[in-house]
């Protein structure tokens, strides 16, 4: 049975970073890391700077670096805002 | 009629002129073509912002945060982007005119001006405004700390009591030839207003909301003035981009009219002197 997916966003100020279906996700919140599946209940968080973890549904991984922002998770659909974003885990 | 060499100088002048008005031209175009990226890219951070924050202000029903409180306007100072040079048509003169109707319509209130941008400072104080703390806009890509420069002057305005209402006059950028004025209120902040019923829908917080916030609108409000100097950047290059090729326009038509005179006077001279070596043979014929 295939995972099932959420949409996640990753935006800066400067441009759309990500924008992909994915299955789980892990970002660093400022009170620990986290981790996000699909029908997670809404949740609003600070983040702070650090790596965000993404599998997609076929089991590939994303992964980013970034430096600080918010994350918004509705119903079934991450959006994070952050200050900055470099693709890859540093 | 001026003299052969008169026109022909002239003419010249004319001719290197239009070289760099059309070289202008043509580097406003590039630079606009990129400032327009910068616009369509930072649109869907503000979008998800918007977003973001009538989420939390849906959740929450006491919002309260010192850059929300209300309070009865005393001191105005009005942010004010107009360019770094001139030579960019009305477009400064338009968004001065903008940013001292806004002034006019609040004369009551004690006001400051801060204007981002060298084209700025004077032309208010010759208008007789309190000039307040002056911003370079850099002739490089917008950065958020750009932006953050601003703000961070802005809240300490604010927050300290010395204005009670802040206002951002900047471009709005639709196309190159839609440039439009815009009054925009900074502080207090307005939030976006959530729309539909309240949902049922219990948010988790991550730290608590009030906190959240308190992180949250400094934010909001650094991404609002990045918003307008990009697009103040975009409408810049626009206006340039459009003055300059009239400019270049006028030049051709002027030369067309100059090398026509130029002709006329050409031809008149050459008339003139066979009719001067007619006469001279007809009184030798005598």
């Amino acid at each position: 049975m295939p995972d099932r997916t959420f949409t996640l966003d990753i935006v800066t100020p400067e441009q759309l970073v990500l924008s992909e279906d994915v299955a789980s996700l892990t970002v660093p919140a400022v009170e620990g890391y986290l981790g996000v599946l699909a029908g997670h209940a809404p949740l609003m968080a600070e983040l702070r700077q650090g790596e965000i973890h993404a599998r997609r549904a076929d089991g590939t991984r994303v992964a980013m670096t970034i430096g600080g922002g918010f994350m918004d998770v509705g119903h079934n659909h991450v959006v994070i805002l952050a200050d900055s974003a470099e693709t890859g885990a540093g | 009629m001026a003299g052969l060499r008169d026109i022909r100088q002239r003419i010249r002048i004319v001719r290197n002129i239009q070289k760099i008005t059309s070289a202008m031209q043509m580097v406003a175009a590039a630079r606009l073509k990129r400032a327009q990226d910068r616009v369509g890219a930072a649109r869907p951070y503000a979008e998800k912002m918007a977003e973001v924050m009538s989420n939390l202000s849906r959740a929450t029903t006491d919002i309260s945060h010192p850059l929300l409180e209300t309070r009865d306007p005393q001191r105005l100072a009005v942010v004010v982007v107009t360019a770094d040079r001139g030579l960019c048509g009305s477009y400064n003169t338009n968004i001065i005119r903008q940013a001292v109707q806004l002034l006019r319509a609040h004369a009551e209130l004690e006001a400051v001006v801060l204007p981002v941008g060298n084209r700025g400072p004077a032309s208010f104080r010759r208008l007789g405004y309190t000039v307040g703390a002056t911003f370079p806009l850099p002739s490089r890509d917008v950065l958020l700390s750009d932006a953050q420069a601003i703000t961070a002057e802005v809240r300490r305005l604010f927050e300290s009591g010395a204005v009670d209402l802040v206002y951002l006059v900047y471009t709005r950028f639709y196309s190159a030839l839609r440039l439009q004025p815009t009054v925009q209120q900074l502080l207090p902040l307005q939030t976006p207003q959530a729309e539909g019923v309240a949902t049922a829908e219990e948010y988790l917080f991550e730290p608590e909301p009030h906190r959240l916030l308190a992180n949250l609108l400094p934010r909001y409000l650094d991404m609002q003035v990045f918003q307008a100097l990009v697009e103040s950047v975009a409408s810049e290059q626009g206006a340039r981009m459009t003055s300059m090729r009239s400019a270049s326009d006028n030049a051709a038509e002027m030369i067309d009219r100059l090398t026509l005179s130029f002709n006329r006077a050409r031809q008149a001279a050459i008339t003139k002197e066979i009719a001067e070596i007619v006469g001279g043979a007809d009184a030798l014929k005598g």
